[in-house]
């Protein structure tokens, strides 16, 4: 039986007249790596706002680690990290008196040296923030994430707008901390970075969740996988062919052009998160 | 609230205030130059005297025997504008010599002397000048009749009266030098707060067991606390607290919420540190005029009793420079506790609401 860290019952919130998140409801299980994918002003930032006790919802419930988040808040909130989309450190603290005060706030004693270490800042620890790139920023912000070893981790964008490497550091960092027995509620609009991350993914789009799986049953259920063929022309030119693979005449089709044709290439290609939101929801997810 | 979280989120602000080179600067700069602001003012009262006088002529007789004592006569055109000059603390007295008190005087008639006191001058000036007065038009009258003069003063007091609280520049400066370091924490603190929604660290803070009431109490406490000691240490250093010093440091303290809860206003409606400064000054502005009541007597109206630093300067004032008791300032201080946790409510509000 799977033991769930997140239950989301009938969730629902609205800024006046204006329904953010329409009763939504899902489970993420522990230690699981849950991406929460959408468009900007689908209800992303909403829905974890409800969830880490920012707001309270209108209705519905949301139970983390077994605790009503309405009702016990702060309790949840002493097992929770959480890494917002914008910087919000102290600029004029070093790295590690940032990373001191959450961990006194929290009530623990956190090694900040190793903290800072895995995410590449040790070097920087007692320089002031306000010098920081923003991929050292953001990596910072993960690691305040994790100063009160969180059972469950709330990463909002944590790689948008980074360079290659910072960013791989943080995917590193999420995969050791569900490694470590956390769950990882991560929001993103990167359908690459879901895709290589996480466990499930949840689509949402106008408040509402369109679709909820593993990537590769998404795939399997909306998606069409293809071969790619490119042939040569009588002329030089190439053309290509995309033949449909899990069809009964796949193979005779496939036959036939090596047969008859000049085949260059031939590449397989399945469908691709974004093309399976976009096949859902009739948005894409940026822009 | 835990007191963990209060003790680590006030720690935090102390940080950050100081690392601030501008309020770092402000504080310590604030609490050292007033300090020094009120040992360089004098401490004396300058005895020499000029008067104000009507009179349609002035005898030489009577000008020389004041100049001998050291007091000189600013001459008026009519009644009305010597006691307007006293009205306004131009001056500590006026005589008004009428056509017919010159005349008595010449025959050596029982004559009336109109005297107008300034209300806040002290007792020995206005006895000192009585004695003058009469010595001088008996002189006058012996010179020009041969008789003495059968005198009599008609001393009319005008202006609020504070006959005999007559106080060297540097005391009537402590209310408004202890004062403006209080009211000067609203751009500093409003600049915290600001700051901690501005770049979103408020948010932070709240999603860890830091609950909003906690973040309001850190706050205030830091707030009255950084206020309430800059001014208690300049009205201490400088002898301020020589009478009912618990008293001033109660109302010091409450001064302290009253700005607390501006700067709660300040930090919620202002956006960057331009903002906090244009609203900061336009508070201190506001809340430094009612020491112009205390500093030049008479110079503000009536309406500056609705701003709250009125209190605060007016009972500062009463007990260190006049000697009040909890008696005479209790219902100043009933205000101003009044009007301070009111501006910390309405300050607690529309930051909540901005939280929102």
């Amino acid at each position: 039986m799977v033991n769930h860290s997140i239950v989301v019952h009938e969730l629902t919130y609205a800024y006046g007249d204006n329904l953010a998140v329409d009763n939504i409801s899902f489970e993420v299980g522990d230690a699981e790596i849950f991406a929460y994918l959408g468009p900007n002003g689908a209800g992303k930032s909403t829905t974890v706002k409800m969830l880490t006790g920012q707001i309270r919802p209108k209705s519905g419930k949301a139970t983390l680690l077994g605790m009503d988040i309405a009702r016990e808040a702060n309790k949840v909130q002493h097992h929770i990290g959480v890494a917002f989309e914008t910087t919000n450190l102290y600029p004029q603290m070093s790295a590690t008196e940032n990373l001191a005060l959450f961990a006194r706030l929290y009530g623990v004693k956190a090694d900040i040296p190793t903290l800072l270490e895995r995410v590449g800042l040790g070097t920087r620890a007692k320089e002031r923030v306000e010098g920081f790139s923003k991929g050292m920023k953001q990596r910072l912000m993960v690691a305040r994430a994790l100063v009160n070893k969180p059972r469950i981790l709330f990463l909002d964008e944590p790689t948008e707008g980074l360079d290659p490497v910072s960013a791989e550091a943080i995917r590193e960092l999420i995969l050791e901390t569900r490694a470590n027995g956390a769950t990882v509620f991560l929001t993103t609009h990167d359908m690459l970075e879901a895709d290589k991350l996480s466990d499930r993914v949840a689509f949402i789009n106008q408040g509402k969740i369109m679709a909820l799986d593993t990537p590769h049953k998404l795939k399997q259920q909306y998606g069409k996988r293809l071969l790619k063929v490119e042939i040569e022309r009588a002329d030089g030119g190439l053309d290509t062919r995309e033949v449909t693979l899990d069809h009964a005449e796949t193979g005779e089709t496939v036959k036939r052009l090596f047969e008859n044709e000049k085949v260059v290439t031939v590449h397989s290609e399945e469908a691709s998160l974004e093309d399976i939101f976009i096949q859902v929801t009739g948005r894409r997810l940026i822009g | 609230m835990n007191r963990r979280i209060l003790q680590t989120l006030i720690a935090k602000d102390l940080r950050l205030y100081f690392r601030n080179r501008f309020f770092a600067f402000i504080t310590i700069a604030g609490v050292i130059l007033f300090t020094v602001v009120y040992f360089v003012l004098p401490s004396t009262v300058d005895e020499s005297l000029t008067l104000g006088i009507y009179a349609p002529s002035i005898p030489d007789a009577f000008l020389e025997f004041l100049s001998s004592n050291d007091i000189t006569l600013q001459a008026f055109d009519s009644d009305e504008a010597l006691q307007q000059a006293v009205i306004d603390y131009q001056y500590p007295a006026g005589v008004s010599l009428e056509d017919n008190a010159i005349s008595g005087i010449l025959f050596g008639q029982a004559t009336t002397v109109t005297v107008y006191f300034a209300s806040d001058a002290p007792q020995e000036i206005i006895d000192a000048m009585r004695t003058v007065l009469r010595l001088a038009l008996n002189e006058l009258s012996y010179n020009l009749s041969g008789d003495p003069l059968a005198l009599e003063f008609n001393e009319q007091i005008i202006g609020p009266d504070m006959t005999g609280a007559q106080l060297a520049l540097r005391d009537r400066l402590l209310p408004l030098l202890a004062v403006t370091l209080l009211v000067m924490e609203t751009m500093g603190l409003g600049g915290l707060i600001s700051d901690e929604i501005e770049h979103g660290t408020l948010r932070a803070l709240l999603v860890t067991p830091t609950t909003v009431s906690g973040f309001f109490t850190s706050k205030a406490v830091f707030g009255i606390a950084l206020a309430f000691i800059q001014a208690a240490l300049v009205m201490g250093i400088t002898g301020g607290l020589h009478n009912e010093p618990l008293l001033i440091l109660l109302t010091l303290l409450i001064g302290g919420l009253v700005v607390t809860g501006i700067a709660f206003l300040i930090g919620s409606v202002a956006r960057g540190m331009m903002g906090v400064m244009a609203w900061g000054m336009l508070a201190i502005i506001l809340m430094i005029i009612p020491a112009y009541g205390v500093v030049f007597p008479g110079t503000v109206s009536t309406w500056v009793t609705i701003i709250p630093s009125y209190y605060l300067f007016d009972t500062i004032h009463q007990v260190s420079n006049l000697g009040a008791t909890w008696g005479a300032v209790s219902n100043n201080l009933a205000l101003l506790l009044v009007m301070g946790v009111a501006l910390m409510g309405a300050g607690i509000f529309v930051l909540e609401r901005k939280l929102r």
